[in-house]
């Protein structure tokens, strides 16, 4: 079942990035940051989930030359052009007047400027010249229903000013490139007397928040679809996703498109000059095209199905998450050689789930904390190691953690893959919404299939041990190759196929045997 | 007179396996059985699996299920027919692994091979049978009995050369539902010959299990009692003649119970609820035990027979109690410790319960003549402080065996839905029966398609009924987003479709109403729980919560509608919001996006 990894590991293939031309334009940080160094520029811990899937999204809906053709440029496509040396780069929206018009009035008061006060009741009144209401008063209940409906559609808020908050990324006309206000700077400065003046304390390459873990998605599966020998399924693959992923910017949100559009060019004079038009992506591993892959099949499943677009997003955001923890696990099993083999699954390591409501002392609870120890003490490990790290450079481990090890505990707990949020005893669990996300993202629409594949599946695409066979391949990953089989016996999936039966997803047709259907 | 023992009693105690005699459990010794033959109700599925056998073409025919389901008695049953056997008797030997008739009527001959249960075959054995059974140059049917779990190993084993995801169309044929029709559905033709799949586990059996109990009551083996001394106060007598006493009523009531059970928690085989009926019958006593209990009883008159019915009543056997206290040792059945778990007979109004303790009758419901003692004595317990248990006897009773009196009908209907914890399983039942909205009229129909229109409403809107116009009859398909992280006052209204749009529907074929959009453009299948939480929801009562396989049938529902009425490019320059004003009212605005020319109207 298990055998031991005694080879010594290969660590060239590991380290040689996507796309090469990446090379030339190496930062600091790609050297210094043993996170980067490993995993690709970059991820970071203060992405929030959302903004995974719009920074993705961003990238891939937006243009990736200055050409104006919308055929040649880039837009919507998932694959880079690799052959000419120049830095791949992309040139994001910032949709800066629709975001002073819909959440200025919603931003914290003390971020709030003299001067964008003053653009903003001008854009009013701009806005309120194209209105046809007989009344200011009607006017005014026009303008606020309007930023009470994008109001709706706001992704991430939180203490933020107006300018880096961000909408959810439900439509292309939602989608912006992260923008930064330097409030201490500015309110500094008292020469600034209107908005052209304030331009300059408007910054775009940050990466706060925006923080280039969409790009480094996105760039996992351009490394997998650039490739010119790809054979013909591949092929496929990329252009029904382009194609998919394209209807649901596209079509998501009806007349929603028409009206920022509007809102946009009535204020096209509230735009921002100092910021570079592009920006640069960064790099992956080449040797991440295994988890691409498996990213991208589940992606096709999940955008083939006929749910209504927004529960795609939001099945998506999900497995950007997902993606995320995936690649950490992926690629630090690749340098780590202490540890053993899983058979039927590639990534060769594993997450032990368990009920949520299981008691303290049983089995999978504990089984499931140690999983979730084992694999932070992996994530943890392989960032010290020495055979990452430049030694002739100085380099920073703190810094690693933060674009590396800290990421997987924060985001698993963000989507409930990890529990308690805070507290002792932290262990790897499914809820409903993610055994939800495993039905779409593993069978095809429409498909039925036996409940043991389905245990297979889940194991074969995220190492995800629910029972029988797969946990004891994973309790001999762990090191408890001795209790395996005892353990396994005492695991019971009960709480699984329950919470997929409330869910609609399973079918019990008799003797035992069930079935999962992904509905579509 | 003396006393004698009655066999009919020790069969019918063996259909359970509550004592250790639960020989009689399975087919295959069913089918010896001279007391099983009038108990049998058939299947309408055999004649369609004859039929199926032995027409023109050659078939492989597989019925599977759960352990219990009736499979081997099926196939019992088309052996019989095959062969020219009388149903009503007794097969005299019992039957191979593999039978082979050589079936012939005036036009047609025909070879028709039954295997009896291919799981207890080898994996080895079970291939090759099945590889002889659709090989196209041994002419002739297959019909193959097989547990689900072996059968698909098989099939994947045989099909594994066959191109097309197979497993996936293999699987979606088992769990197709049965209920007439033609067998197209339950084909696959992929094969060298026919293979037709029926999966009795989805087969409805809640009628012909009711039936049960009325054919166990009147068995004639009964008979064998006349002439028994025990007779005037024999406690197994007493619980079947009230059942007898009663008739139709409480086949009615043990109906509606399996009813809920099966839409509500889960479906019971056929074998579990022989089991359940057995065992509430006899209350697991045997004959001499009846006997035993006559002649030891220190009750004297009509108290002996209280004392004696008491014990066994069917009203406590059936939802798993003995004298209003639980009986454990009977919740290893299934269908009790199901019947448990939903707790039936907690109080239902308070006339009801004043009802319960008085002298003058118990409302709307009148008993058989044989429970009257029994009542009264517990008429009486009940009224005392610590009679709890009682007052949820009594209304065990009253719901199994009260027959409303004339004029008394809505307050049966209240306790009867009350009871049942469904406003709509009666109606539902009605339905199944007469294949058809019986008991709705057109303006009923109408009326109850408004509420379920209403209550679509709130569910995608998020906005509560009572926030909208009291005539509103459009139902908005609003952008709402789904992680609910952020409250939306107002939305943007993606498709508005009038009520008229849409009908109720009864389909015989799935034995569901259907809410249908533009005449079956979109159906959305109104089952029980979603039928009742719509009720509720649409009564006001608080706290019904749907569980989460209707929400996500009901978000289906409505990404269906918006599939077919996808707005053209040219018709997204009106914009349709849905905002709640300050004082909650619901408005809708409309405007026109004029992009051209940068302006912005207001209808």
């Amino acid at each position: 079942m298990t055998q031991k990894d005694s080879s010594k590991i290969d660590l060239t293939g590991v380290f040689t990035r996507f796309p090469a031309s990446s090379e030339e334009s190496e930062l600091k940080a790609d050297k210094t940051n043993p996170a980067i160094r490993l995993y690709g520029r970059r991820f970071y811990k203060d992405q929030t989930p959302v903004e995974y899937l719009a920074e993705f999204l961003l990238v891939f809906a937006s243009p990736k030359n200055d050409k104006n053709d919308n055929t040649t440029n880039g837009t919507y496509q998932l694959r880079i052009d690799t052959n000419n040396a120049k830095i791949p780069r992309y040139y994001p929206q910032d949709r800066v007047a629709l975001k002073l018009f819909a959440f200025f009035p919603s931003s914290k008061l003390e971020t709030r400027h003299p001067v964008h006060r003053l653009a903003y009741l001008d854009a009013l009144e701009l806005i309120k010249e194209c209105l046809t209401d007989s009344t200011d008063e009607d006017k005014n209940e026009t303008i606020r229903l309007i930023q009470s409906l994008f109001n709706g559609f706001v992704g991430v808020a939180k203490n933020r000013t107006w300018a880096t908050h961000s909408f959810l990324p439900v439509s292309t006309v939602f989608l912006a490139r992260e923008l930064d206000w330097l409030q201490s700077k500015a309110i500094k400065d008292s020469a600034l007397k209107n908005w052209y003046d304030a331009d300059q304390y408007f910054t775009g390459d940050r990466h706060n928040f925006m923080a280039r873990g969409g790009e480094l998605l996105f760039l996992q599966l351009a490394n997998l679809f650039s490739e010119p020998d790809a054979p013909p399924e591949l092929f496929e693959l990329c252009n029904r996703l382009q194609k998919e992923l394209y209807k649901m910017l596209e079509e998501a949100i009806g007349s929603i498109g028409g009206l920022v559009r509007f809102i946009e060019n009535k204020l096209e004079k509230y735009k921002i000059n100092s910021i570079k038009p592009y920006a640069n992506l960064g790099w992956v591993p080449l040797a991440s095209c295994t988890e691409a892959l498996l990213f991208a099949k589940e992606m096709d499943n999940i955008c083939m199905s006929t749910l209504g677009s927004l529960e795609k997003l939001d099945l998506l955001q999900t497995l950007c998450c997902m993606q995320v923890l995936r690649s950490l696990c992926f690629q630090a099993r690749r340098v780590d050689n202490t540890e053993k083999r899983t058979v039927g699954f590639v990534g060769q390591y594993s997450w032990i789930v368990t009920d949520p409501e299981a008691k303290i002392h049983t089995p999978i609870h504990q089984m499931a904390q140690n999983s979730f120890n084992d694999i932070e003490a992996m994530l943890y490990r392989v960032l010290r190691k020495k055979e990452i790290l430049d030694l002739n450079i100085k380099f920073s481990v703190a810094e690693g953690d933060k674009h590396g090890f800290k990421i997987f505990r924060k985001i698993a707990k963000e989507i409930g893959l990890v529990i308690p949020k805070t507290g002792s005893g932290q262990r790897f669990t499914l809820h409903q919404g993610l055994l939800r996300f495993l039905v779409a993202a593993l069978i095809k629409p429409g498909e039925r299939i036996r409940l043991t594949h389905f245990y297979q599946r889940v194991f074969s695409h995220y190492g995800i041990a629910l029972g029988g066979q797969e946990l004891a391949i994973a309790l001999a990953w762990s090191g408890n190759e001795s209790g395996g089989e005892s353990y396994t016996i005492s695991a019971n999936t009960a709480w699984i196929e329950e919470a997929l039966q409330q869910g609609g997803f399973l079918v019990e047709l008799s003797d035992a045997v069930s079935i999962v259907h992904n509905p579509g | 007179m003396e006393t004698q023992r009655n066999d009919f009693i020790a069969y019918v105690n063996s259909l359970h396996n509550l004592g250790a005699d639960g020989a009689n459990a399975l087919a295959e010794s069913q089918a010896l059985n001279r007391y099983f033959v009038e108990l049998y109700e058939p299947f309408p599925l055999v004649d369609i699996v004859v039929q199926a056998l032995t027409d023109y073409q050659d078939r492989v025919v597989v019925l599977t299920g759960h352990a219990g389901d009736g499979k081997s008695t099926v196939a019992l049953d088309v052996l019989k027919q095959l062969r020219g056997l009388p149903a009503n008797e007794p097969l005299a030997h019992a039957v191979n692994e593999l039978e082979i008739v050589q079936w012939q009527n005036n036009h047609q001959y025909k070879i028709v091979s039954i295997v009896k249960d291919m799981s207890e075959l080898t994996a080895k054995t079970r291939l090759e049978w099945i590889q002889k059974a659709f090989n196209r140059n041994e002419s002739g049917s297959w019909l193959i009995v097989s547990n689900t779990g072996p059968l698909l190993n098989t099939l994947a084993e045989f099909c594994r050369h066959i191109p097309g995801d197979m497993e996936s169309q293999i699987l979606q044929r088992l769990d197709q539902s049965y209920s007439g029709g033609d067998l197209d559905q339950h084909t696959l033709s992929q094969f060298p010959k026919n293979l037709v799949i029926f999966n009795m586990a989805r087969l409805d059996n809640i009628a012909i299990g009711a039936k049960l109990l009325t054919r166990l009551v009147n068995h004639s083996g009964w008979q064998q009692c006349v002439g028994c001394i025990a007779v005037p106060t024999c406690p197994l007598l007493l619980n079947q003649q009230t059942l007898k006493a009663a008739k139709v009523t409480v086949e009615n009531r043990v109906r509606w119970i399996y009813q809920r059970l099966t839409t509500y928690e889960q479906r019971l085989t056929l074998r579990q609820m022989v089991a359940h009926l057995a065992l509430s019958l006899t209350g697991g006593m045997s004959c001499e035990q009846a006997k035993q209990h006559v002649a030891l009883s220190s009750a004297e008159g009509i108290g002996k027979d209280i004392d004696g019915l008491e014990q066994i009543i069917f009203s406590e056997g059936f939802f798993g109690y003995r004298k209003g206290q639980p009986w454990r040792e009977a919740e290893s059945l299934r269908a009790i410790a199901l019947i448990r778990r939903l707790v039936f007979g907690g109080p239902v109004a308070v006339n009801f319960e004043r009802q319960l303790s008085v002298n003058t009758g118990i409302g709307w419901a009148q008993l058989p003549e044989t429970l009257s003692g029994l009542n009264q004595c517990w008429q009486s317990l009940a009224s005392e402080s610590v009679g709890v248990r009682w007052r949820f006897a009594q209304r065990r009773m009253i719901y199994l065996f009260g027959e409303s009196t004339p004029h008394a009908e809505s307050s049966a209907a209240i306790f009867l839905d009350s009871f049942l914890q469904s406003p709509h399983l009666r109606n539902f039942d009605q339905w199944q029966c007469d294949g058809g909205f019986s008991t709705f009229s057109a303006t009923e129909q109408r009326k109850f398609c408004k509420v379920c229109l209403r209550v679509l409403l709130e569910i995608f809107s998020g906005f509560s009924a009572g926030q909208f116009q009291s005539y509103q009859d459009r139902l908005y398909l609003t952008l709402r987003r789904p992680d609910r992280a952020v409250v939306q006052p107002t939305q943007l209204v993606i498709v508005i479709l009038g009520f008229h749009q849409f009908d109720l529907y009864y389909d015989p074929i799935r034995r569901l109403p259907l809410l249908r959009f533009n005449e079956g453009k979109v159906v959305l299948e109104l089952t029980l729980p979603l039928l009742d939480y719509i009720q509720r929801r649409h009564s006001g009562e608080l706290g019904s919560d749907l569980a989460r396989i209707h929400l996500a049938q009901l978000e289906w529902f409505r990404s269906e509608l918006l599939r077919v009425n996808q707005k053209k490019q040219q018709d997204l320059t009106e914009i349709g919001l849905l905002r709640a004003g300050i004082d909650g009212q619901v408005h809708f605005y409309r405007y026109f996006l004029d992009e051209k020319n940068q302006r912005l109207e207001r209808e």
